[in-house]
């Protein structure tokens, strides 16, 4: 079992070198670890220790920070489709971010805390509406629709009357990690450790709430304050991760399943799993988006849209047995 | 009888609303111009004005009339032509043709959305389909998923383009501005044969609404008549959106006040679906129109304002 | 029993409106084939006007430009919102009332000014052209280049009966290139990137897009010389770690007034490590004149601006 973390491990090491080399400039393997001693020409340096590290390295936070998002979200819902870009938390994010613009703020910490603001309120708002009794997958989802429909509409109200904020909207909303640098994986990481490590604490509760609500309460679980910790923890991840990238979906919606085919399902041995590999996909989704794009830059989203949508789309088909 | 007066009340209700939206604009017209035969008032009345209201009166109506359907067959409250995927299926296609193919005749872009909003129709229901048959929470959730598929291929397109993506945008809103005669006429075929066909097979869907086993025991072809349903649905869905976009939550929350205050059987529900969804879009675009007067707000956003958290509260009441 | 006379009354009385309303309402036009009368080519198709139209509604941003050029005062323009006009033409446009968005333009408002003219660009507005043309006959022009918004305005001149000041305006701005060509004589301008940015994106404009031309004509080239996006002719989204590469000498950055993505900019290494930034020739310049505008006036302005940004040492 070890040996798959471990595998894991290097696959997301080999990703992140491949996500360093790979792009515009193609920059060989050894002169990347000249380069990240500051050997080199000083171009190479430069894309290397300042393009395109910082930018792999917000994509594996993000990538992990989704990824167990939606593993935590799954749990607490006992819900398979459960992930950030469906339960209003992008939403949540677009909204604010869209007041921000038109009140002038394109730029800076306040746009990313206003987006982690926005992620909480319209993933908390989801996810109250579908906990509780009765909770399904179909609630969840749909909750998600009305409260994204909601949102959008007020922020599309706002933006419609004025031309100048629609292109900038539109950017906002591709998602990606093109222009990230080191500031922004100095904002984004302590968000993502702080939740990852939370979401572990949380794995027993994470356990026993996705085996039901009886067997929860028969245990002598808490779920009240099981679920309201499992909210936190998702809304730190997500909102963190939609703040600094943008909404980038299904992320967190694919990786905790292919996770729980290959790893255990306690969530103490699954999470771990979820963070290697969803920052694996996002890494690799990067660079494939370089290598196809060339000059060219084609925002990551659409690339995990593209891979995640089928999936969902197998998901549902799976599900209703 | 009851019923009755209140769908006059309602047809009313409906007619006064074309009035007001025809009286009021942008620009203001007194009455006595029009009397007097003010040609420039006449022409504003009937050639602006007119015509997207009664494009957005059908556009209600099928997109009422579709989300009653879609309910009945799935027997499912929430259902309604957004969850499913028709409107998103006609929005990716009418957005991929506003970037990609620029040249594209606008006045065939209705005709080109209906082809999507037909095949995501037939991708949920493909989707949803297993051999046991055509399960109503998954229908639901074929939706959602074929749903979240095409807007996310849709805000791909959107995202590569810089200035056709203006108006693309635009048109995801859902709303009327610079619907015109032509529109209505695109709309019209389908619409009068969807509530037709609706009207016809309103006994299949009171059966349907009772349940497979009763409706099978009543000597219904069960699996046959909810895909013909489902198609029925996804017509009047897809040419609604076609001529304005997706107007959000029409489907969802008008069949539900019209069960409020009719209740069934479906001859009798349908005619009040059509008539409030109509008055809900014609409502929303006056409002859409006037309030920040001579630019707009798209009436899908009223709708949803509306709509969603209407919908919200019926997610809480619901059993799913 | 309740008969249900209900739907076929909706239908019918559905059909009766349609009916009449799709009746021709118009009156014929008064066909007086005046000695006035001119034909105008425009991107799409060929339009006679049978008189000099006096009142103009014009809704693209480069149709206000050239009518503000050729000294004609339009009777209704569209807006950005919020009230907001091009800014660039200051008081041009004082007064004359808004029709709507240039993207969504008021057709009611437009047919109650009663127009004889409509300008629009067929890319923004070309959804709603039918309905335009029932107004008032309508023109349509996309500009690319300078020289295709200076030929615009020479047919926008012919039409509105001030051909000679559209001349008069083209030969000016020739001229004024050509002066200011001649003080740079012998020398290059600054490499330069123009691009439309947000705080993480950046796409820039290549040599034959309309900011492009005008700065080529300046014997300043372009940093980016590849391929544009597969969708545009003019334009491409270029990752970061190219533009180091390019390594331009100067940037052009187009922003909204108010919205400066500069700070955003300089903090990245991606640009700071190009000679512009380590330069200071980091310039922020008005979207709507450089990017959005494509106007005659737009391109003059651009010229004047551009020039000593280009050439810092001729004075």
């Amino acid at each position: 079992m070890w040996k798959r973390y471990v595998g894991l491990g290097l696959a997301l090491g080999v990703a992140l070198l491949l996500s360093v080399m790979v792009g515009a400039v193609q920059v060989p393997a050894t002169a990347v670890f000249d380069a990240l001693r500051g050997h080199g020409p000083e171009q190479t340096v430069l894309i290397v220790n300042q393009i395109r590290l910082p930018r792999a390295v917000v994509g594996a936070l993000v990538g992990a920070g989704l990824a167990v998002a939606g593993a935590v979200m799954q749990a607490a819902t006992r819900n398979p489709l459960a992930a950030p870009s469906v339960a209003g938390v992008t939403a949540g994010a677009t909204l604010v971010v869209t007041l921000l613009m038109v009140a002038g703020i394109i730029t800076g910490p306040v746009v990313a805390f206003g987006a982690f603001v926005g992620a909480a309120l319209g993933g908390g708002v989801v996810f109250a509406l579908a906990s509780g009794k009765g909770a399904t997958p179909t609630r969840l989802a749909l909750a998600g629709i009305a409260v994204s429909a909601l949102l959008s509409a007020v922020g599309t109200g706002i933006v419609m009357t004025r031309e100048a904020n629609l292109t900038l909207m539109i950017a906002w909303q591709a998602g990606g990690l093109g222009g990230k640098i080191w500031s922004h994986a100095a904002f984004l990481w302590p968000w993502v450790l702080v939740g990852l490590v939370a979401a572990w604490l949380l794995s027993p509760y994470l356990d026993v709430m996705r085996l039901g609500d009886e067997v929860s309460v028969g245990l002598g679980v808490n779920l009240g304050y099981a679920r309201a910790g499992a909210l936190l923890v998702t809304v730190i991840l997500a909102g963190g991760a939609v703040a600094v990238a943008g909404p980038i979906g299904f992320v967190g919606l694919i990786i905790p399943h292919i996770a729980r085919s290959f790893f255990p399902h306690r969530h103490r041995l699954l999470l771990p799993a979820c963070a290697l590999g969803g920052a694996l996909l996002l890494t690799l989704a990067d660079t494939l988006g370089r290598f196809v794009g060339g000059d060219i830059e084609i925002p990551v989203g659409i690339l995990t849209a593209l891979l995640g949508g089928p999936f969902f789309v197998y998901l549902v088909r799976r599900e209703g047995k | 009888m009851k019923g009755r007066s209140l769908r006059l009340g309602l047809f009313l209700l409906l007619v006064l609303l074309i009035l007001l939206s025809t009286a009021l604009g942008a620009v203001s017209i007194s009455l006595g111009k029009l009397l007097a035969g003010d040609q420039l008032a006449w022409k504003i009345v009937l050639q602006f004005r007119l015509a997207r209201t009664l494009v957005g009166a059908g556009v209600g109506a099928a997109l009422a009339v579709s989300g009653a359907i879609l309910q009945a067959i799935t027997r499912n409250p929430l259902a309604d032509p957004h969850i499913t995927g028709v409107s998103n299926g006609a929005g990716l296609v009418a957005v991929l043709i506003l970037v990609v193919l620029p040249n594209f005749p606008i006045t065939a872009l209705p005709a080109a959305a209906l082809v999507g909003g037909f095949a995501a129709g037939s991708g949920v229901w493909l989707v949803a389909w297993k051999k046991s048959g055509l399960h109503p929470g998954r229908l639901a959730l074929a939706g959602v998923a074929v749903g979240a598929v095409l807007s996310a291929a849709t805000q791909g397109v959107l995202l590569r383009g810089a200035t056709g993506s203006n108006s693309a945008y635009a048109w995801l809103a859902g709303g009327l501005w610079g619907r015109n005669w032509d529109h209505l006429y695109a709309l019209i075929p389908w619409l009068i044969v969807g509530l037709l066909v609706a009207w016809a097979m309103g006994p299949q869907l009171d059966l349907l609404s009772l349940g497979d086993e009763v409706a099978r025991g009543a000597g219904l072809a069960v699996e046959r008549v909810r895909t013909a349903l489902l198609a029925l649905a996804v017509v009047l869905a897809a040419s609604a959106v076609a001529v304005a976009g997706p107007i959000g939550f029409v489907g969802l929350v008008i069949p539900h006040l019209a069960r409020m205050l009719v209740g069934s059987p479906f001859r009798r529900l349908l005619p009040v679906t059509a008539l409030m969804g109509a008055a809900l879009v014609v409502g929303a675009d006056v409002l859409g129109r006037t309030v920040v007067a001579p630019l707009e707000i798209p009436a899908g956003v009223f709708t949803a304002l509306v709509g969603a958290p209407y919908f919200l509260h019926l997610l809480r009441k619901t059993a799913l | 029993m309740k008969r249900s006379w209900f739907i076929p009354a909706v239908l019918a009385l559905t059909v009766a409106l349609t009916a009449c309303g799709g009746g021709k309402t118009e009156p014929a036009k008064p066909s007086t084939p005046a000695a006035t009368a001119v034909t105008v080519k425009d991107d799409k198709n060929e339009i006679t006007l049978p008189k000099t139209p006096t009142k103009i509604v014009a809704i693209s941003l480069q149709a206000i430009d050239s009518l503000v050029a050729l000294g004609i005062k339009p009777v209704g323009v569209a807006e950005q919102g919020a009230g907001e006009k091009i800014p660039y033409l200051g008081a041009a446009l004082d007064g004359i009332p808004t029709i709507g968005l240039h993207s969504k333009p008021n057709l009611e408002t437009i047919a109650a000014l009663q127009p004889d003219l409509i300008i629009i660009d067929p890319e923004l507005q070309g959804e709603v052209y039918t309905e335009l043309n029932k107004i008032a006959p309508t023109l349509q022009f996309r500009s690319s280049s300078v020289d295709k918004t200076m030929a615009d305005l020479k047919a926008i001149g012919k039409a509105t009966g001030k051909e000679a000041e559209a001349n008069k305006f083209v030969a000016d701005f020739t001229a004024k290139r050509t002066a200011l060509n001649e003080k740079a004589k012998g020398k290059t301008g600054a490499k330069w990137m123009a691009i439309f940015g947000t705080p993480d994106k950046a796409g820039v404009w290549l040599p034959n897009s309309f900011v492009g031309s005008i700065l080529e004509g300046l014997n300043a080239k372009d940093a980016y010389t590849g391929a544009p996006d597969p969708k545009y002719p003019d334009f491409a989204y270029l990752a970061l770690e190219k533009i180091t590469q390019l390594n331009p000498e100067a940037f052009f950055l187009m922003s909204t007034p108010g919205k400066e993505i500069s700070k955003a900019w300089s903090a990245n290494p991606a640009y700071a490590a190009t000679s512009a930034v380590k330069n200071g020739k980091v310039f922020e310049v008005n979207r709507n004149l450089w990017s959005r505008s494509r106007g005659p006036i737009a391109a003059g302005k651009i010229m004047e601006e551009a020039f000593p940004l280009l050439y810092p040492d001729v004075k």
